[in-house]
């Protein structure tokens, strides 16, 4: 009995090796989803003005690595005052979305390759035992935080990667251009745009950012 | 787990429950890894359990093994990354990046939308009985294969060119005409179909342009290909994309409405949007994959959307 179990378990990876397609992984490079998302995180970076990595003080580091976690996949694991207030008792009322405290170190660590090691509240949030509450209004009209990008930050644009190499197995580089269009006069034109160049490293399954330089084009 | 802020990376506006000054705040954003990581906390369970029951039932676990081996080479995708992905989830930040990618590529084939109902003329995926049009699934597929021949550092796999095959790869031209320059495997177009449509590719009927021989795989004819669709732009491969205005669920499927872009260049020089078209399109999950159900753009779209 033993043996014709281990006979299929034997003939099961047999077919799952044969059936399943090659893997981008397995060549080493990012697929098409992990491109994508570096694209996407390289607007984001944008849209917060950033323009090139480098080491943040821990409230700098806090204050972004929270809004990553807010506005990316992180923010599936948080919680609404409306859909589950129990997460919000005695908190005050404008404090109406939670993001735990976790998802923000693990921005800080995978967009920014830098260890969060002491969060501090950015205006707008307040901090509870376990994460963040957020008063919207408070976060991004009372302070500047966004101010000069918030406007433009929501244009139609999108990332082109123009370029990728491997450094190695687990170091991809690649270089491209960020664009946003705004409508002027009835017609939508370029209306800002940026050269990029970004290093990410893999582990494991993800891929992290680990150095990048934005570089704003002056618009005529 | 619904949160405010899923549904409103990348402007997407709210249908529900959400503070209305989030999309006009949040700009686009996201980054890698965490979704995958943070939601793989709750696979941790599974595994201790799984450890404790192996202890005392190890023979039938092997037998479980097998059969969860035989179906995951069936669904390989059913997972990503070590997520669970369900039917009830909400679009995943990276299913939303797929799907604008995919909905920009499929305009700039060409395609004209994906339907139950009859559609316009041209590239039209209809689906009958609950099943894509093979023929359409087999052009778009053999139409993307073609594109990442020119792509550096593409995923998929090379597919031999005629022009540029390597010592050995002769064989895959024996006897056909010159006009056909490229070979494809079905394993590549099928995973292509999949990928982007959701859908198998269940026959392999030859398409405009491309020609049958053996039962491995397909030649093309690029210029033939191309000729019944007026042509497909590959110059604009990479120069479209697709914005997403608000999603939804919907009868246990997403629907995602936005628009599509098309960039030109006026005569002065400056970059500018030479075309924009509402898109909807309506997928469900099927093996961890987004299977498109319906896709519309254009004025087809617009009577559609819930914001129309």
């Amino acid at each position: 009995m033993k043996e014709l179990l281990a006979s299929l378990l034997v003939c099961g990876l047999v077919a799952l090796h044969a059936l399943c397609p090659p893997s981008a992984q397995a060549a080493g490079g990012p697929d098409r989803q992990a491109r994508l998302l570096m694209g996407d995180t390289l607007m984001t970076l944008w849209s917060l003005g950033m323009t090139e990595s480098h080491a943040m003080s821990q409230e700098e580091l806090s204050r972004a690595a929270l809004y990553f976690a807010l506005a990316g996949p992180g923010a599936e694991c948080g919680a609404e005052r409306g859909l589950q207030p129990e997460y919000f008792q005695g908190v005050p009322e404008e404090y109406r979305a939670y993001i735990p405290r976790e998802a923000v170190e693990h921005a800080a660590e995978s967009v920014f390759n830098q260890k969060l090691r002491q969060h501090v509240a950015p205006v707008g949030t307040m901090l509870g035992h376990r994460g963040y509450y957020i008063d919207f209004q408070a976060l991004f009209e009372k302070t500047d935080y966004l101010s000069e990008q918030k406007e433009d930050g929501i244009l139609p644009g999108f990332a082109e990667i123009r370029g990728l190499s491997m450094e190695d197995d687990r170091t991809c580089v690649i270089a491209g251009r960020l664009r946003r269009f705004k409508n002027i006069d009835g017609q939508e034109i370029l209306w800002k745009a940026a050269a990029f160049r970004a290093t990410f490293h893999r582990t494991g399954t993800a891929w992290v950012l680990t150095a990048f330089t934005l570089e704003e084009e002056a618009m005529g | 787990m619904v949160f405010v802020a899923q549904a409103h990376r990348r402007g997407i506006i709210p249908v529900m429950n959400f503070p209305k000054i989030i999309p006009k705040m949040m700009p686009t954003a996201g980054r890698l890894g965490y979704e995958r990581a943070y939601t793989g906390i709750h696979t941790q369970k599974g595994i201790v359990m799984a450890k404790q029951w192996h202890a005392r039932h190890w023979g039938v676990l092997c037998l479980l093994a097998v059969l969860g081996l035989a179906l995951a080479s069936a669904s390989a995708s059913a997972t990503e990354g070590g997520t669970e992905v369900t039917e009830q989830q909400p679009l995943l930040l990276r299913e939303r990046l797929l799907l604008l990618d995919t909905v920009s590529t499929l305009w700039n084939l060409n395609v004209c939308g994906i339907s139950e109902r009859d559609g316009s003329q041209g590239l039209f995926g209809r689906i009958r009985h609950g099943r894509l049009d093979p023929s359409f699934a087999l052009t778009v597929s053999v139409q993307l294969a073609v594109h990442f021949q020119d792509v550096p550092g593409t995923q998929y796999r090379y597919p031999p060119k005629r022009e540029r095959y390597s010592p050995g790869g002769e064989r895959f031209f024996d006897g056909i005409p010159e006009e056909y320059s490229v070979y494809l495997p079905f394993s590549l177009l099928d995973r292509l179909s999949q990928e982007w449509l959701g859908w198998p590719l269940t026959t392999f009927a030859p398409a405009d342009g491309t020609m049958l021989r053996g039962e491995k795989g397909i030649y093309v004819n690029r210029e033939a290909l191309y000729e019944p669709y007026a042509p497909l732009q590959m110059a604009f491969l990479g120069e479209a994309f697709a914005t997403p205005v608000r999603y939804y669920a919907k009868h246990g499927q997403w629907i995602m409405e936005g628009e599509v872009r098309r960039m030109g260049m006026r005569d002065d020089g400056i970059e500018y949007i030479a075309d924009v078209q509402p898109f909807r399109v309506r997928v469900s999950r099927n093996g961890g994959r987004l299977r498109i159900v319906e896709l519309l753009f254009g004025n087809d779209a617009a009577e559609s959307s819930i914001g129309g």
